[in-house]
């Protein structure tokens, strides 16, 4: 699956901080491999991060899975891109907030989720 | 039916009029399920009183095919809207909950620019949230292809018969059809051919069918569906 993952994403190896830059948007990728009940799966991550700002932009993403007899091919499509957004979203902006009452991530103003317009491509 | 001038308009399309596209999300404006076409313009129906759509043309999911077919001027309306249509044929869809803002702003963005760009796609529906994940197949794929698909001037129901059937035959594997009432499950008799069809011969009996097409793939049309899976 990883080979899987790096070869869909034109993965070449380098070594690590190879590709440092003082420019005020900089790029960098990451690689990982998981697995779920009985199912690998790895994903390549292409982000941008301002240097100035701190903003976090997940590029393009990158899925492999094996998830076993793929009966419909395309729904499975649909959970690999799902999967990786809602990482995205759950890396990137999702976080329950709390004060000394409890809870007060109550919509998704006060727990934001990634929008349409910031999803990888 | 009458309604106090305050009501919100999502219930009175809900409740007194029991339509079935608009849906309670939020109810504060912020995820974009309830949406409907007020004048041709995109609002969230959750947190608009009636009073304030008064003297306005408001168009549902349910009449977005007739909306579209008096903006394009054609002589019938398509049984769905192209953009529908797509989302039917394509199925970027999971949970469906979003579907019915997807679809009302994608229908508004394709009536104002029948070719938008990727980054005019992303801008038009930021407004609406897809906990599931769809956004990069509900853009590239789908809206891609429905803007092509709108510059033509009608649809044929066939269309979509094909690509399902053709869907069936290369991929060899059994298609569930979700949500099938109403004019998609007479669509959904149709093209299920004579002597193949095992269940209720009436359209509007029960809304189920099972057809075994000659190379032993199946299509099964029921109303609502779960899929699961467990180790």
């Amino acid at each position: 699956m990883l080979e899987a993952a790096a070869h869909a994403a034109g993965w070449t190896a380098r070594p690590s901080a190879s590709h440092l830059s003082d420019a005020e948007i900089v790029t960098g990728r990451g690689i990982a491999v998981g697995t779920h009940h009985v199912s690998y799966g790895a994903a390549v991550a292409e982000v941008e991060v301002n240097r100035r700002t701190g903003e976090i932009v997940a590029k393009h993403l990158y899925g492999a899975l094996d998830c076993g007899l793929a009966v419909n091919p395309s729904l499975v499509e649909n959970q690999i891109v799902g999967m990786m957004v809602q990482a995205t979203s759950r890396m990137l902006k999702e976080e329950v907030t709390f004060d000394q009452k409890g809870v007060t991530s109550t919509d998704w103003v006060s727990y934001p989720v990634l929008r349409f317009a910031e999803h990888p491509a | 039916m009458t309604a106090s001038p305050d009501t919100p308009l999502l219930y009175v399309l809900t409740e007194d009029l029991q339509l079935r596209g608009p849906r309670f999300g939020c109810g504060l404006a912020q995820c974009g399920s309830c949406s409907v076409l007020a004048d041709g313009v995109e609002i969230r129906s959750c947190i608009t009183p009636v009073a304030a759509v008064a003297g306005k043309s408001l168009t549902t999911l349910e009449g977005l095919a007739a909306w579209y077919a008096e903006n394009k001027k054609l002589a019938q309306a398509p049984a769905l809207h192209p953009l529908q249509q797509a989302f039917l044929d394509e199925q970027p869809l999971h949970c469906g909950y979003c579907y019915n803002g997807m679809t009302i702003k994608g229908a508004e963005l394709l009536a104002n620019n029948p070719n938008p760009s990727e980054a005019e796609i992303r801008k038009a529906m930021n407004g609406h949230i897809c906990r599931c994940g769809t956004y990069p197949r509900v853009a590239q794929g789908n809206t891609a292809r429905l803007a092509r698909r709108c510059r033509r001037d009608a649809m044929s129901e066939l269309d979509a018969s094909f690509s399902r059937r053709d869907l069936l035959k290369s991929g060899g594997a059994m298609i569930i059809g979700l949500s099938m009432t109403g004019a998609l499950s007479a669509r959904a008799a149709a093209f299920a051919a004579p002597g193949n069809v095992a269940g209720p011969p009436e359209p509007s009996a029960v809304d189920t069918w099972i057809a075994v097409h000659a190379d032993n793939t199946a299509t099964i049309f029921f109303g609502k569906c779960e899929l699961a899976w467990r180790a």
